[in-house]
């Protein structure tokens, strides 16, 4: 555990040492907070008296959009740079097993997440000291991001062990994360046997609740087993370096 | 191993499979939190009830568009919660332009429409739900369980409100809505001079004007033959209805309740909060109380033949304002010895024996306003409708709350103004953003000053 947060330490100094983990929040910041301001006008305008249905949930589901174009900026390098700078390999000859290694890294980049999610929370503060509204239904939204975000990390995670280009690396990330999130977008193509099952794999479906207010227990099972699953395809990724006689 | 890629491809394949059964587990096991504050997306106690009543299996199929994504994740969400409580809804989602032999075996040609089926003993049940919400899923799964449909008619020609009006303060749109859903079948009559055969109840919603005297001894007749009859009538009920009610030992009590614990509700202390409903008549009442806008006290007398008793009562700390000052706009202050106390009975059931073991039964609400399209979605409003039309309709009562249907009146959105809505602008959108940029900036500069 104490090798996993020195990993997750070092992480962090790198990221916010330079303007790359700054920069990326300011631009979360904004457009997250430009929909949330902009989801309010529309609310304000035409939503009527439900806020969970008429703004909050247009809120987060454009929140994720935002993390889903912003997260693999963050997780592109944590592999990627090391290998080409050669550092990964000064990594290995360290006592730091691989999973302690790709738990720091995960680490690190869920907490970067947690600070762009951070950002978000001043639109509805301000909102709630001009108007008293209940906050609880803002509790599973901001569940659901993170769980959805933590899996962003752990798919850009695997993609980053996989190459030693950057952008090959945020390349690949973006191609899952939207196939995942796109997956049930064409359902006419989808035959009546294989729908539930795709509809199952979508990332937007699965968030879908949660950003109307509700928590499934189903949706956190799935969202933590996809999690698991690219952490493991990551892992087992970084242990190709033994295949190629690497270490 | 020789092929080691192999290997991780077979591993995680493994790790898939193992966690998918995991997730499959934990489907088996549905468990939902349902932070929104009117509980949006929890099926209401009243579902519930319905659900367990159901004997045998029900198969749902909804026909949807594929270019409504949105409206098909919404209608499969809510139908899960029906599968989540029963296991024996069976739940098909099929696209209408992909399934048209299906669509014309069920006789489906719109999009977005569920067909409700139970194929009971006694051969197919099949109700067909254009407007799938949960309101119409449920009066559908209620029809197919086998309870059959009661005909309501309610009269008109008096000054009566209206079961087809929309209008807010005066329409009763709603009303006939909520009954529909619980299984009646709503329909309007000219008069009560003939009441239709196939009625199972008759409702006075709140007339103004005198019936004639024919029209009062043929309600009278049909309960004594049987029939059922509920009546809402505010404080000023007209005489030939006083007559009718009082043929069954009820007096309404020409007065007006006052409730100054409803001033909570943003009252003016004139609307009454029903406090207790009679156990015995029903078991489990629903938790909240109704609210009737401006109601009369109902007292009991003997008449021979006829039985009953109080149905609702209002709390301690109302009281009966007998000669009705505060609609004179006078100070409204309780006077010992004139006014009387609370708690005011403000509804009654009585029954009259009709021969072959049937019953004739009359339920009194002692105010008509708290149904109109304002007033009927507000606390537990909709609820004493329909459990009271149900008590005077059916023997069988399904008295668990209803999910309230949107309220009417004053929009309680958000309004901002032009300042709160720049306040909002700068200091969400713009500071956040300009400060983690600024200290990009600083980083920026540091690191090249190292």
């Amino acid at each position: 555990m104490r090798k996993t947060l020195l990993v997750c330490r070092r992480e962090l100094s790198l990221l916010f040492g330079g303007p790359l983990a700054w920069v990326l929040c300011a631009v979360f910041a904004l457009l997250a907070n430009y929909f949330f301001y902009s989801d309010l006008t529309f609310y304000v305008v035409f939503g009527g008296a439900n806020l969970s249905a008429g703004l909050w949930r247009y809120a987060f589901l454009d929140w994720r959009l935002v993390a889903q174009l912003v997260l693999p900026l963050v997780t592109m390098r944590m592999f990627a740079e090391e290998r080409k700078l050669g550092t990964l390999e000064l990594l290995w000859t360290l006592p730091v097993r691989d999973h302690e290694l790709l738990a720091g890294k995960y680490l690190a980049g869920v907490l970067v997440y947690v600070v762009m999610l951070a950002t978000t929370l001043v639109g509805p503060l301000v909102l709630h000291a001009l108007h008293d509204f209940p906050l609880r239904p803002l509790l599973p939204g901001y569940i659901g991001l993170l769980l959805l975000g933590s899996t962003f990390v752990a798919v850009g995670l695997a993609a980053s062990a996989a190459t030693e280009n950057q952008v090959v690396s945020a390349m690949l990330t973006y191609g899952v994360l939207v196939l995942l999130w796109f997956v049930s977008w064409n359902e006419a193509a989808l035959s009546e046997r294989v729908a539930p099952v795709i509809l199952a794999l979508s990332f937007f479906d699965r968030f879908y609740g949660f950003a109307q207010g509700v928590i499934d227990l189903r949706d956190v099972a799935a969202f933590v087993a996809f999690t698991l699953l690219f952490l493991f395809v990551a892992l087992r990724t970084l242990g190709a370096r033994t295949w190629r006689g690497i270490a | 191993m020789r092929h080691p890629l192999l290997l991780a491809v077979v591993q995680s394949a493994l790790v898939a499979g193992i966690l998918g059964c995991l997730v499959l587990v934990v489907a088996r096991h549905p468990w939902r939190l349902d932070l929104t504050p009117e509980q949006r997306y929890t099926l209401s106690p009243h579902t519930h009830e319905v659900l367990e009543r159901l004997q045998e299996p029900v198969d749902v199929t909804v026909f949807y568009s594929s270019q409504e994504g949105e409206l098909r994740r919404e209608m499969a969400d809510l139908l899960a919660r029906y599968t989540d409580v029963d296991p024996d809804v069976h739940v098909r989602m099929l696209d209408l332009d992909r399934n048209p032999g299906a669509a014309e075996r069920l006789r489906v040609n719109n999009y977005n429409v569920a067909v409700i089926e139970n194929r009971g003993g006694d051969g197919t049940r099949r109700e067909h739900v254009d407007l799938v919400n949960e309101d119409a899923l449920t009066a559908a799964f209620l029809r197919v369980a086998g309870i059959p449909s009661t005909v309501v008619y309610f009269v008109q020609g008096h000054g009566e409100r209206d079961p087809r009006d929309a209008d807010e303060r005066r329409g009763a749109g709603d009303a006939a809505a909520a009954l529909v859903a619980d299984g009646f079948v709503v329909r309007t009559v000219d008069g009560a001079a003939h009441i239709p055969d196939d009625a199972g109840l008759v409702v006075l919603a709140g007339p103004t004007r005198d019936f004639g005297a024919g029209e009062v001894d043929a309600l009278d007749a049909w309960v004594r033959r049987g029939g059922r009859l509920l009546v809402l009538t505010d404080p000023g009920t007209p005489t030939s209805l006083v007559d009718l009610l009082g043929r069954f030992g009820i007096e309404p009590g020409a007065d007006i309740v006052v409730d100054e614990q409803a001033r909570l509700f943003g009252t003016d202390g004139l609307s009454a909060r029903i406090a207790q409903l009679n156990q015995a008549m029903v078991p489990s009442p629903p938790t909240a109380g109704a609210l009737l806008p401006l109601a009369q006290s109902l007292r009991l007398v003997d008449r021979p033949g006829v039985d009953g008793d109080y149905l609702a009562v209002t709390g301690e700390g109302t009281w009966s304002d007998v000669d009705r000052r505060a609609l004179a706009g006078e100070n409204t202050v309780f006077r010992p010895g004139t006014d009387r106390h609370g708690p005011v009975p403000v509804a009654v059931l009585m029954t009259v024996p009709a021969g072959d073991g049937r019953e004739g039964r009359i339920g009194v609400v002692g105010d008509a306003d708290f149904v109109s399209n304002l007033h009927l979605n507000l606390v537990g409003n909709r609820d004493l409708l329909v459990t009271t039309a149900q008590l005077v309709a059916r023997d069988d009562v399904l008295a668990a709350p209803r999910r309230p249907g949107p309220a009417r009146g004053t929009f309680s959105g958000l309004a901002l103004t032009q300042q709160q809505s720049r306040i909002v602008f700068w200091s969400a959108v713009i500071a956040p953003g300009v400060l983690l940029a600024a200290t990009a900036l600083v980083a920026l500069r540091r690191r090249r000053a190292a």
